[in-house]
């Protein structure tokens, strides 16, 4: 199972595109303390599974019609960056204790927003999380962002693991 | 005549990890440490310091202040004010920006251009500050960065 780096680091997890949704599940299971997950791709029935009742998903896949409720909240566009920030800044604060956001995923964040305002996205969420003293983690699967926007966001990281 | 601007560059799975062992080394009983940071706030930062028994460091946060109030609210002329008056307060500076593809991702290439150059020119006309501009080495290729490494002294890559 994926071990993520202690509590409060910043971590950045390439996974081969194959092994991307398993990672994803290992990562949900490993961190038993309350999670965040803005996932672009997956919509949030088929990430929830299980009894757990401290997981927040933002679902940005624009595939629901149903109302957010407390532990789902649907934002329709991909590409609306600021919707995210304000549903993360919203969970940061109305959560306490040990706490991780899990962003799912750099690619598919990427094909929605240009490389630079992803980065900027990046870059605030890891300061604000670091800010509320939660853990973050990006995932990210291999050779499918530019080395510009790897590099702009792993220099940011305090661990980077890669899964071969 | 001494390097006064180095150009910094750092493999960014190992930024900090090789970037502040590096700006210890500049580090002396007369030249107090300043770190402006666009990266991390100042709590992250002090972890890696206390890490390295750095302890005396100075460290200015925009990392906080850019995620949390609007990019146009940050006066990057308050940095320079801030490197000119700890250069009155102290014998010799020597001050780490981190970094500046970062600061491009909240502020327009001109603004960038300009901050470097009027620190680069401070530095050299008050021969008692050292600017250290930090990077990542894959941008190495980037116009703005060839731009500035004009006008540094120097482009180092620091090893382990």
């Amino acid at each position: 199972m994926m071990q993520v780096p202690h509590f409060k680091n910043v971590t950045f997890i390439e996974t081969k595109p194959e092994r991307a949704r398993s990672i994803l599940e290992d990562t949900i299971q490993s961190l038993t303390c309350s999670l965040c997950i803005l996932s672009i791709s997956t919509p949030a029935k088929t990430i929830r599974s299980g009894q757990r009742t401290n997981v927040t998903i933002i679902d940005c896949t624009g595939q629901n019609t149903q109302e957010s409720d407390s532990n789902t909240i649907f934002i329709k566009n991909a590409s609306s960056l600021a919707e995210m920030s304000a549903a993360i800044s919203a969970w940061l604060e109305k959560t306490q204790g040990e706490r991780y956001f899990i962003l799912d995923s750099l690619p598919t964040l990427a094909m929605y927003n240009p490389p630079s305002y992803v980065a900027r996205f990046a870059h605030t969420v890891a300061t604000k999380t670091r800010l509320s003293q939660a853990g973050c983690v990006f995932l990210s699967a291999k050779e499918s962002i530019s080395q510009e926007l790897r590099a702009e966001i792993v220099q940011i990281c305090d661990a980077i693991i890669q899964d071969d | 005549m001494k390097k006064r601007v180095l150009l910094v560059q750092l493999p960014p799975e190992r930024y900090l990890e090789r970037g502040i062992p590096y700006l210890q080394t500049h580090i002396t009983k007369n030249r107090h440490p300043l770190y402006i940071s666009f990266q991390r706030p100042e709590a992250n930062l002090k972890e890696h310091f206390t890490r390295n028994n750095i302890d005396n460091i100075e460290i200015i946060d925009l990392a906080s202040e850019l995620a949390t109030a609007p990019p146009e609210n940050i006066d990057l002329d308050n940095i320079i004010t801030t490197i000119y008056k700890a250069s009155l307060k102290h014998k010799e500076l020597v001050v780490f920006i981190d970094s500046l593809s970062t600061i491009l991702l909240y502020k327009p290439l001109s603004e960038l251009l300009r901050l470097s150059e009027v620190l680069i020119r401070l530095a050299k006309q008050k021969q008692k500050i050292l600017l250290l501009l930090g990077i990542a080495s894959d941008f190495a290729s980037k116009e703005f960065v060839k731009n500035i490494a004009l006008l540094a002294d120097d482009i180092v890559t620091p090893n382990p």
